[in-house]
């Protein structure tokens, strides 16, 4: 009953509140924080990554490196927004690492297949896991996140023509799919 | 293709941002939480002298290896090897959008109201295969950046191909192009 009460009680207290209090080291405060964003943060490594098992470790690098980066948070920027760029970059390193290793040895397809067949997702989200990696996170940025290709190509370390050619083919194969 | 792209397009405006994660993560976090962010600095100091000695010990076994084995270190001519087949392949792919062009003269088809996203869409391909192509220069291994560089190829002819076949506008008056 005490539990329930707190939590209500947490779910009133606002944003920049909550932020104070776990910046102060205050887990209580982070948790609310990470049931806040969890959603919107895995969604973001899922799309990008294709794989279940490698959004959930992207999203929990995320939260730990937040919970460690979270005194350096001045408020200059919407909290939302530097939480999307961290977990960016967070979901962008995972790959990149996981991609050193396993994807040596694994063929991509089994583990995307899985994730798609395993799981009720969108249309859309189906349709994404299939295309290339490097087509389907430049088509993510471009399209659902709103990044611009300059953006992208500082990301990826790669041109922007790159970028725009990317996300034409992933257009071209996602209307080929529909 | 215009259904599909307006298909498409609401299914980007309709997706949602969230997802729900099949486990709890939290409790996972939780315990990363506890850990001394200091302890974790020593640790990954550690680790990252270890990694040095390991890629310290790598390096002089490749290097023994190159000497040993390969005293004419073959990487650089894999890599004027992929470097030539880049520019036959390019050389090649202009001398078919020649061809293709040629035709086209015959039949105007750039005369055609609907000529013009086709040609401003050839443009952008072109220039970002000229992009790709100087990016493929520099790392002639990346797989990703050939399969894309040859789709941008093949895409550009297909786009010919289907100027071509766009109707040509009658009252054109004896203007040419």
């Amino acid at each position: 009953m005490n539990a329930q009460i707190e939590f209500i009680a947490n779910q009133e207290v606002s944003e920049p509140e909550l932020i104070e209090k776990a910046k102060q080291g205050d887990k209580a405060a982070f948790q609310q924080i990470y049931l806040r964003h969890h959603k919107r943060v895995y969604g973001l490594c899922f799309r990008l990554s294709g794989q279940t098992y490698l959004a959930e470790e992207a999203t929990q690098e995320t939260f730990v490196r937040l919970w460690q980066k979270l005194p350096q948070f001045r408020g200059d920027s919407q909290f939302s927004t530097w939480l999307h760029s961290m977990t960016v970059n967070q979901a962008l390193s995972s790959i990149k690492k996981h991609k050193s290793f396993w994807a040596r040895f694994t063929p991509m397809s089994e583990h995307t297949e899985m994730s798609g067949d395993k799981l009720e997702y969108e249309k859309l989200d189906k349709l994404l896991l299939k295309l290339p990696e490097r087509a389907r996170i430049v088509f993510i940025l471009f399209s659902i996140e709103g990044y611009k290709h300059d953006e992208i190509a500082g990301l990826l370390g790669i041109a922007s023509g790159t970028s725009k050619a990317q996300y034409h083919r992933a257009r071209k194969l996602l209307q080929e799919m529909l | 293709m215009n259904s599909k792209d307006s298909k498409l397009d609401s299914l980007i405006a309709n997706l949602p941002k969230e997802l729900t994660p099949e486990n709890d993560l939290w409790e996972k976090i939780d315990k990363r939480l506890d850990a001394p962010v200091r302890n974790m600095t020593k640790r990954a100091s550690h680790n990252l002298w270890r990694s040095a000695a390991v890629a310290c010990l790598l390096l002089i076994t490749a290097f023994i290896g190159q000497k040993v084995f390969n005293p004419l270190f073959p990487q650089p001519e894999i890599d004027s090897a992929l470097i030539n087949t880049l520019a036959e392949i390019k050389t090649q792919h202009q001398i078919q959008i020649a061809q293709l062009q040629q035709t086209s003269e015959l039949v105007n088809w750039q005369s055609s109201p609907y000529s013009s996203p086709v040609e401003t869409g050839i443009d952008q391909l072109r220039e970002a295969a000229k992009q790709i192509y100087e990016s493929l220069k520099r790392n002639p291994t990346d797989k990703q950046l050939w399969q894309l560089w040859l789709w941008t190829q093949h895409r550009e002819i297909e786009l010919l191909r289907q100027g071509q076949k766009l109707p040509v506008s009658q009252n054109s008056q004896g203007a040419t192009i």
